[in-house]
């Protein structure tokens, strides 16, 4: 039995990686010196990201939970800056969340129904490739306008784009299925309900997670693009209020925290998949 | 109908069967040309000739997974007019489902029937012992072999029990022996249930080592139609016998080889 | 792994029966004429039982686009200049380009390369995994804090994006070369750079284009959405303006001029990935 070791040469090259970019970022830091408005540095080192971006964050702290908010006169401090952080944070990663699982119902149900019939699949195939190219980030200020830019909008957002890209990966994925699938459940006696739930659908599985990784990275652009643009709550609309004054530090700081949540869906969704596609031949 | 009636009936009767194809480019291909045959049950036929002559169109015609132009298919009686659990099949092509276990595979058919879950295993089980499967019925089917999953496939149409069984090449990716080996569990099986086995292959030297009667399919056409009048089950002694050599010859140069 | 040819292979289409020679024969004459009547009809409809604040019937989209095109009355009150639809997208389309070039070659290079060399593979993956996973729109305002309202940004967005994709996208297509062509030249004598030449590059083209097709597709949006933070010009920009105003009209015609000239440009990729690799189809 071949077990899978860590990789060396991964782990050195990770690691290289990773202290070139701590230690070059505090070089750039020493380097750049020069200060935007309000006297923030343009490329601010560790210590002042510690020190003053992330504890500043304080500043979108509306108050509450016994913990003092600076919009009302208190000092900043870290718990502060943490329950603002968090606060933010729930209502980005509810969104994200919601149009993942909303899209990928509906994209996935949908390009299956169309599966089913040739003619749908011929007269959809237009349409839905002009959905794709559309790009989605151009439509946001459309779907403000349409749905609003609160919870719901931005969610509906999030799930219109997974939903075009799964509903073309399952349409594709139905049509490079090996056709002996579909045959033996014909043989076997199987309805257009049983071929499809027991058979099309575990079939097309290991295809639709490369889709479903895919529209995940998406569901991340969309909901930054989406609370930049006009949200009034989340991790975008704090760094929508930290453009405005120029605050680099704390916009580095959100970028670093939504890397590290996307690294967390991913890395869930990679576990999830591998449990269930435990049949699958790699 | 009556069980004598039943047994007299012809297990598949194939008359002035016409299926032709359209190529990519447009033009129309003749598949198969006015065939007509009659299957008796218990036959095991095996459905020789060259690639692309049309025996496995008249397989796909029987199994109902094509539309024939014209003519008429009856199995047990009964007209066609698609695929059904009456005729099994066993595809050319893996058709093993890599995402069901072994044991699953092997009861789709019954579970596809809505038969409890109990029977389900139980038919599985057996049919897995029949084939000397049983030491993996838990296992996924990327952990098996290609001798192995033609083993699966054997087991899952042995399972739904199904009077005609259709094979298309189903141990042409497999080594000689394995071949061998997979002869010898459908031999056995076909002895005990005796289905009518329908069996088309490119090979001369399965066909005689299992064919009751051999048809070789020519343009479309059939040109040998002959029962092989070999014991069953047969050495290598009896197919190198003077019978045995008479009909190599006679399909060797039907199919333009001899 | 597969290989994700999900949202570049097209999608299937066979018809046989009579029934479907209809929707089908138009299909292959027409290029595809009768799903896209069906999407425009239903758009046509749709708009008709909706105010024109929320949507507006094609025709009038149309309207807009063209009316616009060369010279347009709206942007130049709303403080674009003397411009119109073309203007603008002139600069958007020099800005994806001009992104997409560099940072496509870039990461062609990189993928191709590190694919074969296992210690620059090492240092890669961990930056293409972070830079892959992270919206690379996380920069965007960054960028803009850095270098202001310039096309500097657009085009430095549009290319990192591009260096990131396509190295996935050329390492994954070196990866799925079945290795015996390579093996085979090498027993005939070809040396590392021949094979590089006459093997690797070849072979590759086909998904690497397809990769080039994903990649220019979200670029756009990335274009886009990056004039509509901050640019000097940009349909970005227009949409942004139309926005403030609620004018619905302008912003649809803004993102179908974006959509035209998007499928236009994936369908000369498509052309010349059809000639240059006609071995492949």
């Amino acid at each position: 039995m071949i077990q899978t070791r860590l990789n060396l040469g991964k782990v050195i090259g990770s690691a290289v990686v990773l202290c070139t970019f701590i230690v070059g970022w505090e070089l750039l830091s020493r380097l750049i010196t020069a200060t935007g408005s309000y006297d923030e540095p343009l490329v601010p080192g560790w210590e002042y990201l510690w020190s003053n971006s992330l504890l500043r964050m304080a500043d979108y702290w509306p108050g509450g939970l016994g913990v003092g908010s600076p919009m009302t006169g208190d000092p900043p401090t870290y718990t502060a800056a943490f329950l603002a952080l968090a606060k933010a944070s729930l209502v980005t990663i509810a969104r994200v969340l919601a149009g993942v699982v909303l899209g990928v119902v509906v994209g996935t149900a949908l390009g299956l129904l169309v599966s089913m019939s040739r003619l749908a699949s011929t007269l959809v195939a237009p349409t839905v490739h002009i959905m794709r190219m559309a790009p989605f980030l151009a439509m946001i200020p459309l779907f403000n306008l349409w749905f609003g830019a609160s919870l719901f909008g931005i969610i509906l957002f999030i799930a219109y784009g997974v939903a075009v890209i799964m509903f073309i990966g399952a349409l594709n994925a139905v049509g490079n299925l090996p056709s002996v699938y579909a045959q033996r459940a014909r043989v076997s006696g199987a309805g257009w309900w049983q071929t499809y739930q027991s058979v099309i659908l575990p079939a097309i599985l290991p295809e639709l997670r490369a889709t479903f990784m895919m529209s995940l990275g998406l569901a991340w652009s969309l909901v930054v693009a989406g609370e930049l643009l006009g949200a009034q709550e989340g991790l975008g609309v704090i760094v929508t209020y930290a453009l405005q004054f120029a605050y680099t530090g704390r916009v580095i700081i959100i970028a670093f925290l939504l890397l590290i949540y996307a690294a967390i869906f991913f890395a869930l969704a990679e576990y999830v998949s591998r449990r269930v596609l435990a049949w699958h031949r790699e | 109908m009556t069980k004598l009636r039943e047994a007299a009936l012809p297990a598949l009767q194939v008359d002035e069967l016409s299926v032709a194809f359209s190529r990519a480019d447009g033009s129309a291909v003749q598949a198969l040309d006015g065939v007509s045959l009659t299957v008796e049950q218990g036959e095991f036929i095996c459905v020789l000739g060259r690639s692309g002559h049309g025996k496995t169109t008249l397989l796909n015609a029987i199994a109902g997974l094509n539309q024939p132009q014209s003519g008429s298919i009856q199995a047990m009686g009964q007209q066609i007019s698609g695929p059904g659990v009456d005729r099994g099949v066993i595809f050319q092509r893996d058709a093993v489902f890599p995402w069901m276990r072994v044991e699953d595979n092997v009861g789709f058919g019954l579970r596809v029937a809505g038969r409890p879950r109990d029977e389900q295993r139980m038919v599985a089980l057996a049919q897995l012992e029949n084939v000397g499967l049983s030491h993996v019925a838990q296992a996924w089917p990327r952990e098996l072999s290609g001798g192995m999953r033609a083993r699966v496939a054997v087991a899952s149409v042995f399972a739904m029990d199904p009077p005609i069984l259709l094979a298309d090449e189903p141990f042409g990716a497999l080594d000689y022996v394995t071949r061998r080996q997979l002869q010898e569990v459908l031999l056995t099986l076909w002895q005990k249930t005796r289905k009518t086995i329908f069996f088309v292959t490119h090979d001369v030297d399965e066909a005689l080592r299992l064919a009751t009667r051999i048809i070789v399919v020519g343009n479309g056409r059939i040109l040998v139609d002959m029962p092989t009048n070999l014991p069953v089950p047969r050495s290598d002694e009896q197919i190198a016998s003077a019978r045995g050599l008479e009909l190599r010859h006679l399909l060797l140069h039907n199919l333009g080889l001899e | 792994m597969t290989s994700d040819n999900t949202l570049t292979a097209p999608l299937k289409l066979r018809g046989r029966s009579a029934f479907h020679q209809f929707a089908v024969l138009s299909v292959r004459w027409g290029r595809v004429p009768a799903g896209t009547i069906l999407f425009f009809l239903a758009w046509y409809l749709l708009s008709l039982t909706l105010p024109d604040s929320r949507l507006v019937s094609p025709l009038r989209v149309v309207d807009e686009m063209l009316y616009n095109f060369v010279l347009s009355p709206h942007l130049q009150v709303f403080g674009l200049g003397r411009i119109g639809y073309a203007g603008l997208l002139i600069y958007s389309v020099k800005n994806v380009l001009l992104g997409l070039a560099v940072g496509a070659a870039i990461g062609l290079l990189l993928g191709l390369t590190s694919a074969r060399f296992r210690p620059l593979r090492y240092l890669v993956d961990p930056i293409t995994l972070v830079l892959g996973t992270v919206p690379v729109l996380v920069a965007a305002p960054l960028f803009l804090l850095w270098f202001g309202v310039v096309p500097y940004t657009q085009v430095l967005l549009v290319g990192l994006y591009s260096a990131v994709m396509m190295t996935i996208f050329s390492q994954r297509a070196v990866d799925n070369i079945d290795p015996v062509y390579e093996l085979a030249a090498a027993t005939r004598g070809a040396n590392w750079s021949t094979r590089l030449r006459l093997i690797l590059l070849p072979a590759v083209v086909p998904e690497v284009i397809g990769g080039l097709r994903v990649t220019l597709a979200s670029a756009w949006g990335i274009e886009t959405f990056t004039e509509i933070l901050g640019a000097p010009s940009g349909i970005g920009q227009a949409i942004k303006t139309y926005t403030n105003v609620n004018n619905v009209a302008g912003m649809l015609a803004c993102v179908g001029l974006v959509a035209i000239v998007a499928i236009t440009m994936d369908f000369l990729l498509q052309v010349t990935a059809r000639r240059i690799s006609r071995w492949a189809h």
